[in-house]
């Protein structure tokens, strides 16, 4: 009875004595998961406020050698010959216009009217704007566009462009109007007014940008090129890209300028004619939708 | 002589808060991750941005940092948690099996570093937030806090009667 009795009271020690273990080992494992969850809320944090410091303002157009560089890339884009186009790939039938259902012919002093609406931190709007440029300046001229990039805090983050506010285009066979909403710093700059936001809301309830019409009658919704080219890049790389038919950049960037003028080209009836005849043109206009 | 029977099952006993408390999160997390897939694949993934309202610009492009070896991050979120919630039902918390701990939380821990990273790569690469994914990347964090913590303060295993064996769920 007794022998009992002293085995049962070493039983329970020695399950009290596993207990008191159990506790302390669940006590530790406690305070290494609250030490664990610290450390990944902490991290988070940190990155977070690291990741939104105050940066200072990239080159939009500020620094001599950037500025060098984006007037570089603008004469060689307003100039680019017919042959590096020629020698492009064919644009794809997404680049082409999309035909405005019920859409009515947009004019501005007897000529056939271009309208842009986009804005200085839309980095899609600063992509498309280099296609667009090159194409207009097949018909006409352009003065006073100014380097920008697109918004520091957003996607494709400062990418290189150029702004039309401010700018002017003279052409004798095209009118061609821009509207940039917003800054950089996503701030109101231009007006969508009138006739112009008319015809916006009418065929763009959305609101996205950047929306180009073309007489009225034909519209792209958004950057027509392949948005991930443009990341990192800079003017000098943008230009080169271009220039070389056989590039990324070319491959995506040229067919789309190439889609814009034969969608000009229709506009103007055809005129220049050694612009709306050319090899790239002719084959291009098979995708515009009548 | 008709005493019953009795089989001795092993079960679990857990708080009563984990096996609620993690289901429910997976398949707010199963849920969420489903919109996130189908968004995915029916966006028309137009690269434009919106005039007015909230900007963000992320919200209509599909960014290289939303593919991870080729397979849309969506669909490894979507798959993430079909196997979480299989982990966190009732009675897979109630199974004696002893690598199913390990494995819970190891899993949920190769989900929060996945989390981590992208909540980086939204911060540092894509520059904007997409608050759909943070509420993912919240729910996996809730989750692995809610499976640490649960199984450390559960009970080591024992042997009941099945009879007498009480769901702590």
């Amino acid at each position: 009875m007794a022998k009992s009795s002293r085995a049962e009271a070493a039983a329970k020690a020695a399950q009290m004595r596993a207990e008191a273990a159990r506790k302390d080992r669940q006590r530790k494992q406690i305070i290494a998961a609250v030490v664990a969850v610290v450390v990944v809320i902490a991290a988070v944090v940190i990155g977070a406020v690291v990741a939104n410091r105050p940066q200072s303002a990239p080159a939009a157009g500020g620094s001599g050698s950037t500025s060098a560089s984006a007037d570089a890339a603008l004469a060689k884009l307003v100039a680019l010959p017919q042959a590096t186009l020629d020698a492009s790939p064919a644009p794809n039938p997404n680049q082409a216009p999309a035909k405005l259902e019920g859409g009515t012919a947009l004019t501005q002093d007897g000529k056939p009217k271009v309208l842009y609406v986009g804005a200085e931190y839309c980095p899609f709007c600063a992509m498309e704007r280099w296609p667009l440029i090159g194409a207009l300046s097949k018909f006409g001229s352009f003065s006073g566009l100014k380097p920008t990039t697109s918004s520091s805090d957003d996607v494709y983050a400062d990418t290189p462009t150029w702004t039309f506010a401010g700018s002017s285009y003279t052409s004798d066979v095209l009118a061609f109007e821009a509207v940039e909403t917003a800054d950089r710093e996503k701030k109101p700059l231009e007006p969508l007014e009138g006739e112009n936001a008319a015809v916006f809301q009418k065929f763009n309830p959305e609101g996205g940008i950047p929306w180009i019409t073309y007489g009225g009658t034909h519209a792209t919704n958004g950057a027509t090129v392949d948005a991930a080219l443009f990341e990192g890049k800079t003017y000098d790389q943008i230009i080169a890209g271009i220039e070389d038919p056989t590039s990324d950049i070319g491959k995506s960037v040229n067919p789309a300028m190439t889609m814009m003028t034969a969608q000009l080209c229709q506009l103007t009836g055809g005129q220049p004619s050694n612009v709306c005849t050319s090899q790239a043109v002719m084959s291009a206009s098979v995708l515009l939708k009548r | 002589m008709a005493s019953a029977e009795r089989t001795a099952q092993a079960v679990r006993q857990r708080p009563t808060w984990l096996a609620p408390v993690s289901l429910g999160l997976s398949v707010a997390g199963l849920a969420v991750s489903a919109y996130l897939t189908f968004e995915h694949f029916t966006d028309n993934s137009t690269l434009a941005c919106s005039v007015g309202g909230v900007v963000d610009c992320a919200k209509v492009t599909t960014s290289a940092w939303s593919y991870v070896l080729g397979i849309p991050v969506a669909v490894l979120g979507l798959l993430f948690f079909v196997v979480t919630t299989a982990l966190c039902l009732p009675r897979v918390w109630r199974s004696p099996a002893a690598w199913l701990d390990p494995a819970r939380l190891g899993w949920l821990t190769v989900g929060l570093g996945m989390a981590l990273y992208l909540v980086w790569a939204e911060l540092y690469r894509i520059n904007a937030i997409c608050l759909w994914c943070t509420a993912v990347h919240v729910i996996t964090f809730v989750l692995w806090m809610v499976v640490l913590f649960g199984q450390i303060l559960s009970p080591p295993a024992s042997a009941e009667s099945s009879e007498d064996a009480v769901d702590a769920a």
